[in-house]
């Protein structure tokens, strides 16, 4: 997959998380990276980390079999004995296999210690439906993690979004997900050095009648969705929280506040996803003051078939997000 | 005897040796004789190790050699460490202080003056004895729920040990973690989980941040018979052995995955066995004799700090109280357990250092009552201390921090 054309000073996201993971590598000793064929030649299964074992070594940018406990394990044991242990975990959907690690143990340990022992590991993970890889290979799985306390789960939408929340989380000192997803890993964009830190969103377009609240690459969507509009249609904001755990909730009912007619969009199935908990606390949060319901715009209650077609129908496309808009921004009218 | 008899089913009378019942063949391998300060005769190397030995070493043939493999009983395991009498008597205090800790909580549990799922260690004293006389303070120590014992043989401080067990603020985890979830990393103490098998790949990142970090450090990662039918156990024991890693597994043989006798739950009879599949050695040893388990910890722990890698340690034991407090073992025969409780571990090795002349009676007796009052002071000590106050609810989710405060919601 090659990355999209570029603007003066624009790279890809895949080049800056390498960039990321490369200035992380050289500023810290403790930095250590591991997961399946993460190192030269192939640097990931996606390339993301390429180039990374030749220029710190093998032991530093690490292999490793096909052990997805082992990988989360070793991350979580490797943080405990002073490391900044950065994992791969080549898709998403293959969480199932050390949720135990992440969920019971990452996510818990500092808590259950009484702070003695904080986990600071970031567990990298590539994602995305649209790709015809089938439902074993595309399903965004977030809302199993930010049900659980402790972990914090990151979605970049931009390449400089992504290089500095990267930064972020091998800088925090909890464990933290990092969501890459696939098809945005070839969009370009500019790179700011501004630092991102962690639970604090982003308005990425402002508008003045309904607030899309979403993340990851549907931020782009939204954006297209809002500029497509006529200058008579709703003025519509789009809102990148970038980290769902932490939740940047003042952003979230500012916006929300502000508009007073709120859309939440994301690629995961609607039915218990993330949305539910944004539609409930802005729902809690400012009952009097909305105009119509949150609506939540997902993808359906089904497994990500893989006939391109029907693909194209679970996921959430720009008519169902402008229908959704069209039926918050005309409530009761 | 077929490959899938208890281990213990083969006991010749009730006077053998614990070290008799556990190695078939007792040519060689019986328990180390009076005074032996090593323990290398109740040491047998498992395949990997004794891959270059003939097979039928004059009688020492039993089942093992029918799978193939070849050992030799009398194998040193090499050059064991001798224990001073000092160390002798610190190892037997150790399980003594074990012991006399299990029996208060289980007294205050019966009592009702103290609530908690127990899982008691008795029986498996001199197995965490043992390799706590191999280890170093800043060696990494990962166990389990049923860890009290292994809690101890590192060093963690009985005051705050307690303190977790009954939820107490001034706990190890603030009461927070509570008896499953006891962490001392200044004991090398990083993890006591409470799911099965979960501590091994653990205890190979600890090993990993060790071996980067160049200082000598080990992980040894305690876990049962029946965690190593669990995924992560083979993970983690693949991953120690391409890396290299200067890992301990220690496997605490106690006869029973929960309810479920080890012959039931898996067809190999030594645990030992299995390392065989990651080339790395697995030693079989009398777990209920302290100086065994030192020997071979002390082994493995010499390979680990070399660079040699990883090895898995049998440690045959018995779990003498069943799983959890109230367990009323069923399903355990009584013969076998009747059996068990002749080679409990803290009576024998006392039983070996007055032959040895290490301890006198008295001295012996003083001990168990030194430890006998010093943890039910810190009983009482404990009992009195405040729970975790509500503003500790929210604190330790996540490290204090403007951004990360509004996760918590409430």
């Amino acid at each position: 997959m090659a990355d999209a054309p570029a603007g003066p000073g624009e790279v890809s996201v895949r080049a800056a998380l390498t960039r990321a993971l490369d200035e992380a590598l050289g500023a810290d000793e403790r930095v250590v990276l591991l997961g399946e064929d993460i190192a030269d030649p192939g640097g990931g299964v996606f390339g993301v980390t390429r180039g990374l074992s030749t220029k710190y070594g093998a032991d530093r940018v690490r292999d490793t079999p096909i052990s997805e406990q082992a990988i989360v394990g070793a991350a979580v044991g490797a943080a405990l004995g002073g490391l900044r242990p950065v994992a791969e975990i080549m898709f998403m959907d293959f969480l199932g296999l050390c949720l135990d690690q992440l969920a019971n143990h990452a996510a818990k340990l500092r808590y259950m210690s009484g702070g003695r022992t904080p986990v600071p590991m970031v567990l990298r993970t590539a994602v995305g439906g649209g790709l015809q890889v089938g439902a074993q290979h595309s399903q965004m799985l977030e809302g199993w993690l930010t049900h659980v306390p402790g972990l914090n789960v990151v979605v970049p939408s931009t390449a400089s979004d992504a290089r500095g929340l990267l930064h972020a989380c091998v800088a925090d000192d909890d464990p933290c997900v990092f969501i890459e997803q696939v098809p945005l890993l070839v969009r370009r964009g500019p790179l700011g050095d501004a630092p991102v830190a962690l639970g604090v969103a982003d308005i990425k377009r402002p508008g003045a009648d309904v607030t899309v609240v979403t993340y990851g690459r549907q931020v782009h969507e939204a954006v297209a969705v809002a500029e497509s509009l006529s200058p008579a249609g709703p003025d519509v904001e789009v809102l990148d929280l970038r980290t769902l755990s932490p939740l940047d909730t003042e952003a979230v009912l500012g916006s929300v506040g502000r508009t007073r007619r709120c859309v939440v969009l994301h690629e995961a199935v609607v039915t218990g996803g993330f949305g539910a908990e944004l539609a409930a606390l802005i729902s809690e949060a400012l009952f009097g003051r909305l105009l119509a319901p949150v609506l939540r715009v997902g993808a359906v209650s089904a497994p990500l078939p893989y006939a391109k077609g029907l693909e194209s129908l679970a996921l959430p496309g720009p008519s169902r997000l402008l229908a959704a808009i069209g039926r918050v921004t005309s409530w009761g009218g | 005897m077929g490959p899938s008899a208890p281990i213990l089913s083969s006991s010749p009378t009730s006077q053998a040796t614990y070290s008799s019942l556990v190695a078939p063949n007792p040519k060689g391998a019986g328990d180390p004789k009076p005074g032996s300060r090593t323990a290398s005769t109740s040491v047998r190397p498992s395949a990997a190790r004794s891959g270059s030995h003939t097979a039928g070493v004059g009688d020492a043939v039993d089942e093992d050699d029918r799978h193939g493999r070849s050992l030799r009983p009398d194998d040193k395991i090499g050059a064991v460490a001798p224990l001073d009498d000092d160390s002798l008597r610190s190892i037997y205090r150790t399980m003594a202080l074990v012991a006399a800790c299990d029996e208060a909580l289980r007294a205050a549990i019966s009592a009702g003056t103290v609530t908690m799922a127990y899982y008691s260690p008795r029986g498996q004293e001199a197995t965490a004895a043992g390799f706590g006389a191999a280890l170093d303070v800043d060696d990494y120590l990962v166990t389990t729920y049923r860890g009290l014992h292994d809690q101890i043989a590192k060093g963690v401080p009985l005051r705050p040990l307690l303190a977790e067990m009954l939820g107490r603020g001034a706990g190890t985890g603030k009461g927070k973690g509570g008896p499953m979830h006891v962490v001392w990393p200044d004991a090398g103490l990083m993890l006591t989980t409470g799911v099965v098998g979960s501590g091994l790949p653990i205890a190979c990142g600890l090993a990993w941040a060790a071996q980067r970090d160049g200082g000598g450090r080990v992980a040894l990662v305690s876990f049962g018979d029946g965690a190593t039918n669990i995924g992560a156990f083979h993970e983690a024991c693949n991953l120690a052995a391409v890396w290299r890693l200067p890992v301990v597994f220690l496997c605490q043989n106690n006869r029973y995955g929960e309810h479920t006798a080890f012959s039931d739950h898996q067809r190999t009879t030594r645990v030992a066995d299995r390392a065989a599949a990651y080339a790395m050695p697995g030693l079989t040893v009398d777990g209920n004799d302290p100086l065994a388990v030192h020997a071979a910890v002390h082994e493995a722990v010499a390979r680990a700090r070399a660079g040699e890698g990883p090895t898995l340690v049998e440690a045959l034991t018995y779990r003498l109280y069943g799983h959890v407090f109230g367990d009323r073992m069923a399903y355990v025969p009584p013969d076998e357990l009747a059996r068990a409780w002749t080679e409990e571990p803290v009576g024998r090795f006392r039983r070996r250092l007055l032959e040895t002349a290490v301890l006198t009676d008295d001295a012996a007796d003083a001990v168990e009552q030194e430890c006998a009052r010093l943890v039910a002071d810190t009983l009482d000590e404990v009992l009195a201390l405040p729970e975790p106050g509500p503003e500790e609810l929210l604190t330790d989710v996540v490290s204090s921090g403007p951004a990360t405060a509004r996760s918590t919601g409430g």
